[in-house]
């Protein structure tokens, strides 16, 4: 177990000191003391604009050295061991501060399909992957975001609607999706131990990216420690005839794909400070999204045709593999702008293509497919993201 | 000022305010600023219900929206409508928002922003230009939301005073630092927001103003707005508000709660809303919500002010006064005189307390001048609630610092003299010294002959508690309290002094008295009675100026009282007789005369005055006075009789003995005048039995005497002297003595000298031996005469 001084709070995205936590009251007061009530937190308003009514949250007397500490309300007497980000009064994961949590951000144009992603992403990270790597994998938390993701993930599933167009953030401040990934873990002398991982993922609107102002406002994006970045491969020069002959929306062809990768590196160069003469270090999954439009295109052994490895562990060699195809890919789509953005400007990239309903949607009707979702390499990019980070084991 | 404005929708970069695509402003008016878009962007902005999407209803389906907000600098609100796909895209999600925004509040003119739901100027499409126009104000509401509709909607609710009062207390509790959202749930938009314009209007501007709200929402317990509205039939789930926690539930289909309780505020406005004039009702909320008293007495108030209700019981009277106190020049001016009606025609006003109307004076006098009808009026009020009521009588008296006047001064037999004759009439006999010196601050015509009673009975309290001496200057008719209280001493001193009055003039409380003229020229009993008991604690200075004081305006028998239970001094008995010497001969004198002289006796220091006094008051009362003065005063008499005896040549040869048992005071006093007697006597023996046996020295008065006499009558002067020398004397009186003839010779001139020495050449040696000496001219010599006389006595 490491001990870390500071964590970032899986929603607010501030990083606290782990010895400043603060607690929320339980309800339950002490014996012949008055109960607290719920009442709105000023803090849940300004952070997360939410104003559920919540117990008061009140900072511990003591300082917290560790997991499992408790408080006592100074309000009703009652004793607490929920602990919240002392500067949004989010409830806390039980085992934050215990290992690194790292927070991935996804990004990407206006109808790349990042609720589509995100939404099946959450779902393979529940299900296959949790099989994969024999971990517990779930959600946790109080985001309102789980039950619209489920919620999602059910209507396309039965091919009913595509989600609506995501909101733009300032519009509606949507609350991250925060998971816990435990598993087990061999360390020295072949003992075994539980380790556990907080990822934090946070949906975006196209629109955020459109201006260079609305993407600086995207603070989150800073606090990441990896980014997905979805690109639309309509978005490609050789594509955008295709998309437009497809019934993709205009608005959607609208942005080059060199637009959305230029504005994301001025900001991790202006978050990161890294002077222009050196690379940005920052790990970045490139997917290119609906790829199963262009199954066709390729030979079946194609590698962007292939399944994913079932190995418990990222399969290295396989994944560089799949990366120099779709660079040579978006080569030809006429993104040679793009791969020279990315060579001069990062240290770590790796490009992946994915399909998150696995096959096309009825662009004009806004439809998923009627045969259901069938999503395919979408966790990848993931998992890559979480080896570069040590949390899972790299083969090949 | 004019209304900004701005319009977003899903539009495409050419059509778009900063050329995106997708979500976007599409059009803004020239006056919009960039803070305007941030403000709509997360407070105004229409949401559309994910659960209509989710199954694709139909556009009709989705609810307008209505969002207001209030932010540090202005005032902003928005109309949206659902659009269905965006274009081209084909997924859903797309609308339409026009918002307004200005930083005057007085732009709404007192329109509820919820009134303002579904009018005209709202734009509902995609604009052909970029630039919308700047909306001037006052914006104009549907008829749907004017009042007389919106009465109605309230008064056809299912138990509508008491859903209407928790209606408003939610509204009420969304406002202030710790707040609780409302969230209304309504399946008819318009309804909803006819609601919230409602409970809105009957809060005041301000406060309603603070109330952000949005209409609707799909997640409500998220939702940052003081109000929120759901519209249930665009929720898969619809939540039951009601049962909410922590939140003001209220639905508006079923007008069934949660658990809201109704403030005394809202049940106010409420009833008065439904059962009265609706737009009476609002003007009175507003002025309530300006006023600067505490909630309840703005509402008092207001519903005296504008509803025109009475005010009953002195609570009321008292919280509309200090309301009244807070009013600046225009509530003053528009409301003042309606609110001191009201005050002056409560009802049951047994607990009224003076400050409900104290306090309002000075607000009175701010605004009408110095003086005024009103202000008379509320002072008039004042002083004829003291005459009717004790309690309060004593409160306004002992509370007002109040500085009255009058813009018509009141007379004699007004009601208001009257009224302050019958307040002080009412009061205990305690009450009454703060209430004259309240009433000399009146400043009103009130005949002493009203106040008879109350002087009579102030001056007896006064008598009790001399503590209050001096504030007399500052009571209604001072003078008169002042006689009264005197003449009652007066009477007490001569009947009986209660012990408490006799402890104040003992510690010299009511010295004072003294000091003043008229008290001490009446010549009554108080000013001696004072004195006598002031003078033995006072200083010598003191002592004389009180007895000359008491001395210069009593009668026979003056001096009683001053030394009634105690021995006066000696000094005293002087001063006493010398401002009034008559009094030696009044044989009462005697009594207290002797006893102060006995001290003198007894120490020796008798003076001749004294001896004179004692004389005269022997002369008068022989047996009055104390046995030592009066042997004093017999002794002196009988050495009178002996040297007038002397002076008769008629005294026995035993004079000079008898002379000689005189007490040593009368001798010491009057040895001047027995030597010159007995000289004069001529009788040498007589002369030298009493020089011998007298109890005092007497050489000095005889060598005056000697020397004296020796100028008129030389030879048998110098004869006697030369007896005297040549008898047995004490030693320093013969040495004195014999210096006498010396002294002759030296001042007579040649011609005595030599008619002297021959007719005592013959018999006196002596005398050739003071020739011979003088011849000399040596000052020793002279001396030694003496010496030689001695030594020739001593031979013979």
């Amino acid at each position: 177990m490491k001990f870390l001084a500071e964590a970032a709070c899986p929603y607010c995205y501030h990083k606290v000191r782990l010895t400043s936590l603060m607690f929320r009251c339980s309800g339950r007061q002490a014996p012949g003391r008055q109960p607290c009530g719920q009442a709105v937190d000023p803090r849940q308003v300004e952070y997360l604009q939410n104003a559920t009514p919540t117990l008061p949250s009140f900072p511990a007397t003591a300082k917290v050295y560790s997991t499992g500490q408790r408080a006592v309300c100074p309000d009703c007497g009652g004793s607490t061991g929920t602990r919240v980000c002392s500067v949004c009064h989010s409830v806390l994961p039980s085992t934050f501060g215990d290992e690194k949590s790292p927070m991935f951000g996804m990004v990407g144009v206006k109808g790349s399909g990042k609720t589509v992603y995100l939404t099946v992403l959450i779902h393979e990270l529940t299900t296959s992957i949790r099989r994969r790597f024999g971990a517990s994998i779930h959600t946790i938390g109080e985001s309102p975001m789980i039950g619209k993701v489920k919620q999602l993930r059910e209507t396309i599933n039965s091919g009913g609607a595509l989600p609506g167009s995501t909101t733009v953030a300032a519009v509606e401040k949507k609350y991250p999706i925060v998971l816990e990934w435990r598993q087990e873990k061999e360390g020295l002398l072949k003992r075994t131990s539980v380790s556990s991982t907080i990822l934090s993922f946070y949906d975006t609107a196209g629109e955020d990216l459109q201006t260079q102002n609305s993407t600086s406002s995207l603070a989150y994006l800073a606090a990441a420690d990896g980014l997905i970045v979805l690109l639309d491969p309509f978005q490609f020069p050789e594509n955008i005839q295709r998309g437009r002959s497809m019934g993709v929306s205009e608005d959607s062809l609208d942005t080059p794909a060199i637009d959305v990768i230029s504005r994301i590196t001025e900001l991790l160069r202006e978050a990161d400070s890294v002077k222009a003469s050196k690379r940005i270090k920052r790990p970045l999954a490139l997917v290119v999204s609906k790829i199963d439009a262009f199954f066709d295109d390729v030979p079946s052994d194609h590698a962007i045709r292939k399944s994913p490895p079932k190995l418990p562990a990222f399969d290295e060699a396989e994944s560089a593999d799949l990366h120099n195809h779709v660079e040579a890919l978006i080569d030809e789509w006429g993104g040679e702008d793009v791969l020279s953005l990315l060579r001069t400007n990062y240290d770590n990239y790796r490009f992946f293509a994915a399909s998150a309903l696995g096959a096309q949607p009825d662009y004009r009707a806004g439809r998923a497919d009627s045969q259901g979702l069938r999503p395919h390499r979408v966790a990848e990019p993931l998992l890559w993201l979480m080896a570069n980070d040590k949390i899972i084991a790299k083969q090949g | 000022m004019s209304f900004r404005a701005l319009l977003y929708t899903d539009c495409r970069a050419d059509e778009s305010l900063r050329g995106g695509t997708g979500y976007q402003f599409q059009a803004a008016s020239p006056a919009a600023q960039p803070a305007d878009e941030m403000v709509m962007m997360q407070e105004l902005m229409y949401r559309p219900s994910p659960d209509l999407m989710a199954r694709e209803a139909p556009v009709s389906e989705y609810p307008p929206s209505f969002a207001y907000f209030r932010s540090v600098d202005g005032y902003a609100m928005a109309a949206g409508i659902y659009l269905g796909k965006v274009s081209g895209d084909g997924r859903q999600g797309n609308q339409i928002t026009h918002g307004l925004f200005t930083d005057e509040g007085d732009d709404l003119a007192g329109t509820r922003p919820a009134q303002l739901f579904g009018a005209d100027f709202w734009v509902r499409e995609k604009q052909p230009s970029k630039q919308l126009p700047d909306i001037e104000p006052p914006l104009l509401y549907d008829d749907e939301f004017d009042l007389p509709v919106l009465h109605k909607l309230a008064t056809c609710a299912a138990d509508a005073e008491q859903f209407l009062g928790k209606l408003v207390s939610a509204f009420e509790r969304g406002a202030g630092d710790t707040w609780m959202k409302t969230i209304v749930s309504c399946s008819q938009p318009q309804t909803a927001l006819q609601w919230i314009a409602l409970g809105t209007l009957l809060i005041p501007t301000e406060q309603a103003l603070s109330l952000s709200f949005r209409a609707f929402v799909s997640d409500p317990a998220l939702a940052t707005q003081r109000i929120v509205a759901v519209h249930p039939p665009s929720l898969n789930k619809p939540p039951d508000v009601t049962t909410l926690p922590a939140v003001s539930g209220i639905d508006l289909d079923t007008y069934r709660t949660g658990a809201i309780e109704v403030s005394e505020r809202a049940a106010f406005w409420a009833g008065r809303f439904l059962h009265g004039d609706p737009y009476e009702v609002l003007d009175a909320v507003e002025l309530a919500g300006r006023l600067q008293g505490s909630e309840y007495a703005n509402r008092l108030v207001a519903a005296v002010a504008v509803l025109g209700e009475p005010l009953s019981g002195g609570a009321q009277v008292d919280a509309v006064g200090q309301v009244l106190a807070t009013f600046d020049a225009d509530e003053y001016e528009e409301f003042a005189e309606q609110v001191v009606d009201a005050m002056e025609h409560a009802r049951d006003l047994g607990d009224l307390a003076p400050g409900s109307f104290l306090r309002i004076l000075p607000v009175v006098q701010r605004f009408g001048g110095q003086t005024s009808a009103l202000l008379d009026r509320v002072q008039t009020n004042l002083l004829v609630r003291a005459s009717a009521s004790a309690d309060f009588a004593r409160s306004l008296f002992v509370d007002s610092v109040w500085r009255w006047t009058w813009h018509q001064q009141p007379t004699d037999s007004s009601p208001v003299a009257r009224a302050v004759s019958a307040a002080l009439g009412r009061l205990e006999s305690d009450q009454l010294p703060v209430a004259f010196e309240f009433a000399a601050r009146l400043g009103l015509p009130v005949e002493p002959a009203t106040l008879r009673d109350a002087i009579q009975r102030l001056a007896e309290h006064w008598i009790h508690h001399p503590e209050l001496s001096g504030r007399q200057r500052t009571w209604l008719h001072g003078d008169q309290v002042l006689d009264a209280m005197v003449q009652g001493l007066q009477h007490q001193v001569v009947t009986e002094l209660p012990g408490d009055v006799e402890a104040a003039i003992e510690n010299g409380q009511w010295d004072w008295l003294l000091d003043i003229d008229w008290i001490i020229r009446g010549g009554g009993p108080l000013a001696p009675e004072i004195a006598g008991r002031s003078i033995p604690k006072a200083d010598a200075q003191r002592q004389e100026h009180l007895i000359r004081l008491i001395a210069t305006s009593a009668g026979p028998g003056g001096w009683q009282p001053l030394w009634r239970n105690r021995t006066p001094g000696l000094s005293e008995v002087l001063l006493w007789l010398d401002a009034r010497p008559a009094d030696v001969s009044d044989p009462r004198f005697a009594d207290p005369a002797g006893k102060a002289i006995v001290p003198a006796i007894e120490s020796g220091r008798v003076r001749a005055d004294l001896l004179r006094l004692i004389r005269d008051l022997y002369a008068v009362s022989p047996d009055a006075l104390p046995r030592q003065v009066a042997r004093i005063g017999r002794q002196d008499a009988e050495v009178s009789r002996t040297l007038s005896s002397m002076r008769g040549h008629r005294a026995e040869p035993t004079a000079g003995a008898a002379l000689v048992a005189t007490d040593p005071i009368i001798l010491k006093l009057r040895m001047t005048e027995i030597i010159r007697s007995l000289a004069d006597f001529g009788d040498f023996e007589t002369l030298l039995a009493f020089l011998q046996k007298s109890a005092v020295d007497p050489t000095e008065q005889l060598v005056k005497a000697l020397d004296a006499r020796a100028q008129t009558f030389p030879v048998e002067t110098l004869e006697i002297t030369f007896c005297l020398l040549r008898a047995k004397l004490p030693k320093s009186m013969h040495k004195q003595v014999s210096a006498v003839p010396l002294r002759w010779y030296e001042s007579a001139t040649n011609e005595h000298r030599d008619n002297v020495g021959r007719k005592l050449d013959r018999e006196w040696p002596e005398w050739g031996e003071i020739e011979v000496q003088y011849e000399r001219r040596n000052e020793s010599a002279f001396k030694k005469v003496g010496r030689l006389f001695g030594a020739r006595e001593r031979e013979r």
